[in-house]
């Protein structure tokens, strides 16, 4: 493919790399892996893609405007490229999410072996107000089905301006040891209203898939 | 013809031979002032027929296991040693004139019958009064009866119908001896003599160690922790407030609660847009609370500390007190499922005499009665615990013993009641894209509720009416912030839970490692709010604990794993699946492997000492 059949392409996809940061991946086939630039796929170029920069590697077009902030209650028509720079659970306690890790750990540690800490009764009067998380990590474990509740991100786009994202419904994939740097492309972004702190002016948008 | 009968307690014997005696019993003294013999005649049928028989007892184990002298001396034998060292089995000092009495009465005796408890120990016993029986007389023929209440006609028939002793639940009693024996003294004579050379404070302290103590403490300590590291978050929820037909509607919301005030905000705005909920679900259905399972023995020790306010050892204690006086059946049992030819009807009749319950026994005769619940434990042995026949208040010994029996007999009639019924009565409502709910309870039929005051279920009353399709303006809606809640440290129902699951200990065994740990100041016991108890480790407890942890070990000595693969196979050789020697040589080699490496990381053990006894103490 050349290259500008591959940037058409990658747009399409709602990746508007930039040219530059193309070639210099397509040159990096070529020399060091000793592909024909001809031979040369989106699905080649992709990986390079996924771990760079999205601030390096694509223009402005997948981003949003500069004058975002100023907009009230609209819906963007783009889809928006964005790359997950922090992540939280915020469907549990803090308190809870290390408990999952401990016992996942110790897990492991012990080959698949695991000790139980909690055992469910059918009087569970006693256990309300306990949210030490032990009862929720020992389930997660034993389902298989890991400790996703809702997640909150903050997320940059092409231009570097960052936006808080919320799931208002689990999306696949995002969890809380989803790396960062994990690319999205967001399709009908709602803008939200400006909140204003008495010390920063924060940008609180929403996302809803 | 002679037959010698021995039981595992003098009550017992005492209360077969009234049975079997008919009435014509004479009594002999014994050196011990606490045994008797009871002479009496008695017709077997089959093989044996009629007999003189003489019924004695002992007073539990007879032998006990000890190492020869020249191992006595702990600072200069090497702990490792004790691996391989024989080990001397003998009559207790204590149980010499018990022996002495069963040689003699053996003498001229055909048969030995034992009467002794049918669990695993009482296998182990059972051998135990053979081999002393053996010393005088060689060729006696040995018999073992199978019983599990005191009931006239149950005994009767189980004099009738004799058995083998069962070697292999014999063996199973004898590896675990061996085992606790040898690793025990092992490994208490390590941390004794390294600690007391190490902190003053500990000088005259011996540090004990028992594979079934330690898990114990593991699980006390496990919980401590987590409340010692427990900080509070602040969470965000919405609440939503509905009044209509004169009542107030608190609708809970679905996402429960946040952690982030800003999502708190959004979600509250995004219905607030809504300006409407709206009504998406109405479902109304009959439900159920489900009535006890029969009582096992794990069961009743939880229930005596959570409802009885007695400690498990005490209410076990008073059970077995109620079983041998003939009130209930035997209360060390797995078994939480009735034989569907047990004759549960015959039972209810004895209960129907008494103030308390007699017209509830009386109403489950009258067409009442339901079969009750099968849970998933079956020891073959004994069946779950129940009463055997009526006993009014005044003739039991104490205000405690009623306590325990009346436990026990409300448990069994609930169990042969119908399950509560009741209509509940779901409401969703829908306000942009968050979801609220609320559930109504109405008790219809208390059914076991109302001889069992120990499971509460509360109704909430009748919601007002809702429709499908309904838009409402809520009262209110709002944000409500809180604060996480510290988990509370383990009472005694929790931690015998966790040792049942995690395999520590048997079911007869559980309420003695508890005592145990706090006998040796590893756990104190202390009252919650209300009269409710609690654990917690004393320092002594978590240094050990943690120091066993930071050792490194694959499996440390505070985790269950290695006392549960233990039980599992001791289970193996009760069934004839695994040889005795075997399982010693297999668990000896493992804890071999443990010694050596908690030896050479002993240091560990020491700065955790250090940190837990001096420095925190200090600070």
């Amino acid at each position: 493919m050349t290259d500008t059949m591959l940037l058409r392409e990658m747009e399409q996809r709602g990746i508007p790399l930039q040219d530059s940061w193309l070639l210099l991946v397509v040159n990096h086939l070529v020399h060091q892996r000793k592909y024909a630039r001809e031979n040369i796929t989106t699905e080649l170029v992709f990986p390079f893609f996924m771990a760079s920069d999205i601030r390096t590697s694509t223009s402005g077009a997948g981003a949003a405007a500069y004058d975002i902030s100023s907009q009230h209650n609209i819906t963007l028509s783009n889809p928006l490229l964005v790359q997950v720079v922090r992540i939280r659970e915020i469907g549990k306690s803090i308190v809870s999410q290390l408990e999952y890790l401990n016992q996942l750990e110790e897990r492991k540690n012990l080959k698949g072996q695991q000790i139980i800490r909690l055992v469910d009764e059918e009087d569970q009067e006693d256990k309300e107000g306990d949210d030490s998380g032990i009862a929720e990590a020992q389930e997660a474990i034993f389902d298989g089905k890991g400790f996703k509740y809702m997640c909150r991100l903050v997320l940059e786009d092409a231009n570097g301006q960052r936006f808080y994202g919320m799931e208002w419904k689990p999306i696949p994939g995002i969890q809380l040891d989803t790396d960062l740097g994990t690319k999205l492309v967001i399709h009908n972004a709602q803008e939200g209203r400006l909140m204003n702190g008495t010390e920063n002016t924060f940008r609180r948008n929403y996302c809803k898939n | 013809m002679r037959v010698l009968c021995v039981a595992e307690k003098n009550s017992i014997a005492k209360s077969v031979a009234n049975i079997l005696g008919g009435g014509q019993v004479k009594r002999r003294d014994t050196k011990s002032k606490y045994i008797k013999n009871y002479d009496f005649t008695f017709d077997f049928g089959g093989y044996i027929g009629t007999a003189q028989v003489t019924m004695t007892s002992v007073s539990g184990h007879l032998t006990e296991a000890s190492f020869p002298s020249e191992y006595n001396s702990w600072s200069s034998v090497p702990q490792d040693i004790l691996f391989d060292a024989r080990i001397i089995t003998s009559v207790s000092k204590n149980a010499n004139v018990l022996a002495d009495n069963i040689k003699k009465e053996a003498r001229n005796a055909t048969y030995l019958y034992i009467w002794t408890d049918c669990d695993r120990e009482g296998e182990h016993i059972g051998m135990e009064i053979t081999n002393v029986a053996r010393i005088s007389n060689p060729q006696i023929r040995v018999i073992r009866a199978d019983f599990n209440n005191l009931e006239r006609k149950h005994i009767i028939q189980a004099s009738k119908r004799p058995r083998e002793l069962s070697k292999d639940a014999a063996d199973a009693v004898s590896a675990r001896i061996e085992l606790d024996f040898r690793l025990g003294a092992i490994f208490t004579r390590l941390q004794t003599l390294q600690l007391q050379r190490a902190f003053e404070i500990l000088q005259s302290k011996v540090i004990s160690y028992g594979p079934c103590q330690f898990p114990t403490l593991g699980f006390v300590v496990d919980r401590w922790q987590r409340v010692e590291d427990f900080v509070p978050e602040n969470f965000w929820s919405l609440k939503l407030v509905d009044k209509r037909e004169r009542q107030t509607v608190n609708f809970t919301w679905k996402r429960n609660r946040v952690y982030d005030r800003l999502a708190a905000i959004l979600f509250l705005e995004h219905c607030l847009d809504a300006k409407v909920a709206k009504v998406v679900k109405v479902n109304q259905k009959p439900t159920r609370r489900y009535k006890p399972l029969p009582l096992s023995t794990v069961e009743l020790t939880k229930m005596g500390p959570k409802f009885l306010r007695i400690s498990s050892k005490k209410t076990l204690e008073l059970a077995e007190s109620l079983y041998t006086n003939g009130f209930v059946s035997y209360p060390r049992t797995e078994t939480d499922q009735f034989d569907s030819g047990m004759d549960l009807h015959g039972i209810i009749g004895k209960l129907t005499p008494s103030e308390d319950w007699g017209t509830f026994a009386q109403g489950l005769l009258d067409g009442n009665f339901r079969i009750p619940r099968k849970g998933k434990h079956n020891d073959r042995a004994h069946p779950p615990i129940h009463p055997i026949s009526f006993v009014h208040r005044s003739a039991l010994q104490s205000q405690d013993h009623w306590r325990v029996y009346e436990l026990i007999t409300r448990r069994f009639l609930a169990c042969c009641s119908e399950n509560a019924i009741g209509a509940e009565t779901i409401i969703e409502l829908q306000m942009g894209d968050e979801l609220f709910s609320q559930k109504g309870l109405i008790i219809l039929e208390r059914n076991y509720l109302d001889v069992y005051p120990y499971d509460k279920w509360t109704g909430t009353g009748q919601l007002p009416a809702y429709q499908v399709g309904e838009e409402i303006m809520p009262n209110m809606l709002n944000i409500i912030d809180s604060v996480t809640t510290s988990p509370s440290y383990l009472t005694e129902p929790e931690l015998i839970a966790l040792m049942d699951v995690n395999g520590i200990g048997t079911d007869a065994t559980m309420a003695d490692h508890i005592e145990k740990v706090q006998e040796r100041e590893y756990v104190v016991k202390r009252k919650k709010r209300g009269a409710a108890t609690e654990f917690v480790p004393s320092s002594l407890g978590i240094a050990l604990a943690k120091g066993y942890d930071e050792i490194g070990l694959e499996w440390s000595l505070t985790k269950p794993f290695l006392r549960k693969e233990m039980e599992v196979q001791l289970k193996n050789i009760e069934t004839g699946h695994l040889d005795r020697d075997a399982l010693v040589q297999m668990t000896l080699s493992q804890f071999r492997d443990v010694f050596h490496l908690t030896k050479q990381r002993f240091d560990c053990l020491k700065n955790s000492c250090r940190l837990y006894l001096i420095e925190l103490n200090e600070g």
